[in-house]
């Protein structure tokens, strides 16, 4: 039974190893997918930062003539948290994917390949997700917006 | 006979190698649908830029601003979609090429994305210094 087992796994890593253009092409792939992610880490941090600092952006909106109500900051905190936790968990799974790609593209180790393309599935999942929930409040805001249109041609 | 380490190990090698194409056809799956809500979300924003080019004072100018933004986004989303389709070619073929043709979408798509958000962050600071220096 285990030799049956062993063969069949012998069988599907033949039929599936990545030829060496394609582990080439990932090794490549790698550093620019690194980049992206610490972009998104920076990205993230600046806004955050930007969104703590509400009265120089009142200052700076007073300019323009536009005045924002008073508080702490432009947007709400708990608004700023989630966009905060939201860049920062789907940087770290790229920044996952890319140093697995790197170890693997060093080692040549299925296990690497394996947690490499896991930490790309949970980053497309969490995307896909997210994609998901804002169509979804997309949809619902249309719908309110009909309804309360609705109820105002009524009375 | 006592087993070496290859023979130990290859089971599990080809287990964990089995598994990661597993992982990849399934990150296929949701690149699938992201990139064609992204070309959906392109199709509406080029609608409305061209709607925008009959509206008065700064329609215009903001259909321009909307075309330009969906042209460049568009290439990433293309590359997107073949990236996953090139996936789901190798899951239905076992050829190799075609996955090599996918691998080669990626590493097109993230040099775009890296040089799109090195410029978004470039904009990103220098809005930052402009911000204090006012």
């Amino acid at each position: 039974m285990e030799q049956i087992i062993d063969d069949l796994s012998v069988n599907t890593v033949k039929a599936s190893e990545l030829s060496e253009k394609a582990n080439t092409l990932l090794a490549e792939t790698a550093p620019w997918i690194r980049f992206c992610a610490l972009a998104g880490y920076a990205t993230t941090a600046i806004g955050l930062y930007i969104n703590s600092s509400g009265d120089h952006i009142r200052q700076i909106y007073n300019r323009f003539g536009i005045t924002l109500p008073a508080g702490g900051s432009p947007t709400s905190p708990v608004f700023a948290f989630i966009a905060g936790a939201i860049g920062i968990v789907t940087a770290t799974f790229l920044l996952l994917y890319s140093i697995k790609l790197t170890r693997y593209s060093n080692t040549r180790n299925a296990d690497d390949l394996f947690d490499a393309f896991k930490n790309q599935r949970i980053y497309y999942t969490i995307s896909g997700v997210l994609c998901i929930i804002y169509l979804a409040v997309i949809v619902l805001a249309v719908i309110v917006g009909v309804g309360v249109g609705l109820s105002l041609v009524r009375h | 006979m006592e087993p070496t380490a290859t023979t130990d190990t290859a089971p599990l090698s080809a287990f964990n190698h089995a598994m990661a194409f597993v992982e990849l056809r399934q990150s296929g799956r949701w690149m699938k649908f992201l990139a064609i809500v992204g070309f959906v979300f392109l199709g509406l924003t080029f609608l409305a830029s061209l709607a925008l080019f009959m509206a008065p004072r700064y329609g215009p100018v903001i259909g321009v601003v909307l075309l330009v933004g969906s042209v460049i986004a568009f290439l990433p989303v293309r590359q997107l979609f073949l990236f996953a389709k090139g996936i789901q070619k190798h899951e239905q073929t076992g050829n190799m090429t075609d996955l090599e043709d996918a691998f080669e979408k990626q590493k097109t798509l993230s040099r775009y994305m890296a040089f799109c958000s090195g410029l978004y962050l470039l904009v990103l600071l220098g809005g930052v210094i402009w911000f204090f220096a006012f």
